[in-house]
């Protein structure tokens, strides 16, 4: 997961968030938006679904399951 | 922000970090924000684009309302678990009225001089006497209650529950919780169009807005949006409703009569509360990623030969592009390469 536009205190602001959805996983954090900016993205949430081969599969998608559903189908052996 | 002949743009007027509510007086020329990562109501002038006043409120300031007859502004300061009151003639907080837990959401009754705070945390609202400046009722609500709007005609009040794809229909007299209207997921703001009758739902996990009758109460019709829409306000002439998509950075723009997106106006970015200046027609957009309000116009005279449709993402296809990002919890650097070779998901969050 990857933190973006955090304008004030931008670790204590995304640790408070991952404590109150109980976020255990991996977190970056994006200071400065340099990285956002470079992928042209505008809006949250947004979800990158990245293959074995380091190609960008899925992008965009808001709800679980839709990132689910494109996770899935990667994620199958004869994909 | 795109120029285009049929969505002019007026510019984008630098505010406080993490602009969210907004709300307008167009006969006094000025507009108000409430800055939820700088814990301000900012008074901006809708002629100039000056920022006149950055009054300080509570923590959190999310939700906010304008009483046009008193020239007071309500923010609903979420992490204070507070109501602040802002005289914006003065440029002063004159009281901090105590509310329940988390209020992100605010509505407003002015006929009937009450203020509504949705208290999400307590999935419960606060009933606020604007002229006495106190809580005189509690309303129960259901799960992550937060925006609330007001039907003057109907004499109803509704309220979205954000975990409960739901709204409460509330009595405007007595203030009594009669009854649930499903919508769908995360509903997040309503907005209401008393004299057609309607009701606009923005549902943001699944980027439609409901379209309620206030005379039947329920869903007449679904219209699908852009990404995660927040805001949802209905046009000047009642002929438009647009959307603040905070997943895409866009406005929808809606044609009220087929309730069709006839258009997308790329706005700052993160947007979210959105609303109209009725004596311009104008539309001001909080973007909560550039801490901008963007202001554009509505010129589109009818249905455009192109619609908007969701295009195939630019990144589809593409090699991730590398990063290196610090840790939350560690701090250390991480980079792309780690996870070479590996199927992975990148989310991107903001906090608010």
């Amino acid at each position: 997961m990857v933190n973006v536009w955090e304008h004030v205190d931008s670790q204590k602001e995304a640790m408070h968030f991952c404590k109150i959805h109980n976020i255990n996983g991996t977190v970056l954090i994006d200071e400065g938006n340099e990285y956002i900016n470079r992928l042209g993205v505008n809006g949250v949430p947004f979800n990158l679904v990245v293959d074995r081969k380091g190609i960008i599969k899925a992008a965009g998608m808001t709800t679980p399951d839709e990132v689910k559903a494109n996770l899935m189908r990667l994620l199958l052996p004869f994909a | 922000m795109g120029q285009s002949e049929e969505f002019p743009s007026l510019g984008a007027i630098p505010v406080g970090f993490g602009p969210e509510g907004l709300a307008l007086d167009p006969q006094a020329r000025k507009g108000f924000v409430a800055c939820a990562r700088a814990n301000t109501l900012d008074i901006f002038d809708l002629d100039t684009h000056e920022v006149v006043a950055q009054v300080p409120v509570g923590s959190e300031p999310i939700g906010l309302v304008y009483d046009q007859e008193t020239g007071l502004a309500f923010t609903t300061d979420a992490r204070a678990d507070l109501c602040s009151v802002v005289d914006t003639r003065a440029h002063k907080t004159i009281k901090q009225i105590p509310v329940q837990h988390y209020p992100a959401g605010a509505g407003i009754y002015p006929e009937r001089r009450k203020v509504y705070v949705g208290n999400t945390a307590d999935s419960n609202i606060s009933v606020i006497d604007i002229d006495k400046l106190e809580v005189i009722a509690t309303i129960p609500a259901k799960l992550a209650a937060g925006s609330i709007a007001a039907d003057p005609i109907r004499d109803r009040v509704y309220c979205v529950n954000f975990g409960d794809a739901s709204v409460t229909v509330i009595d405007g007299k007595t203030d009594q919780a009669i009854g649930e209207i499903a919508v769908d997921y995360a509903p997040c703001k309503i907005t209401i169009d008393a004299e057609r009758g309607l009701a606009y739902v923005a549902n943001s996990l699944v980027s439609t807005l409901s379209v309620l009758d206030l005379n039947k109460q329920k869903q007449v019709g679904t219209i699908a949006v852009e990404r995660a829409p927040v805001g949802v306000t209905v046009g000047r002439n009642g002929d438009r409703i647009y959307a603040g998509n905070r997943g895409a950075g866009t406005v929808s723009v809606i044609d009220w009569k087929s309730r069709k997106e006839w258009a997308r106006v790329p706005v700052g970015q993160a947007p979210g509360d959105l609303t109209v200046d009725e004596t311009t027609g104008t539309i001001y957009v909080s973007d909560a990623g550039t801490s901008t309000v963007s202001v554009f116009q509505d010129r589109l005279s009818s249905k455009p030969a192109k619609l908007p449709k969701n295009e195939r993402h630019p990144l589809l296809g593409q090699p991730v592009p590398e990063f290196r990002l610090k840790d939350m919890r560690d701090g250390r650097e991480r980079t792309s390469g780690e996870w070479r070779g590996k199927t992975y998901i990148l989310n991107f969050f903001a906090s608010w």
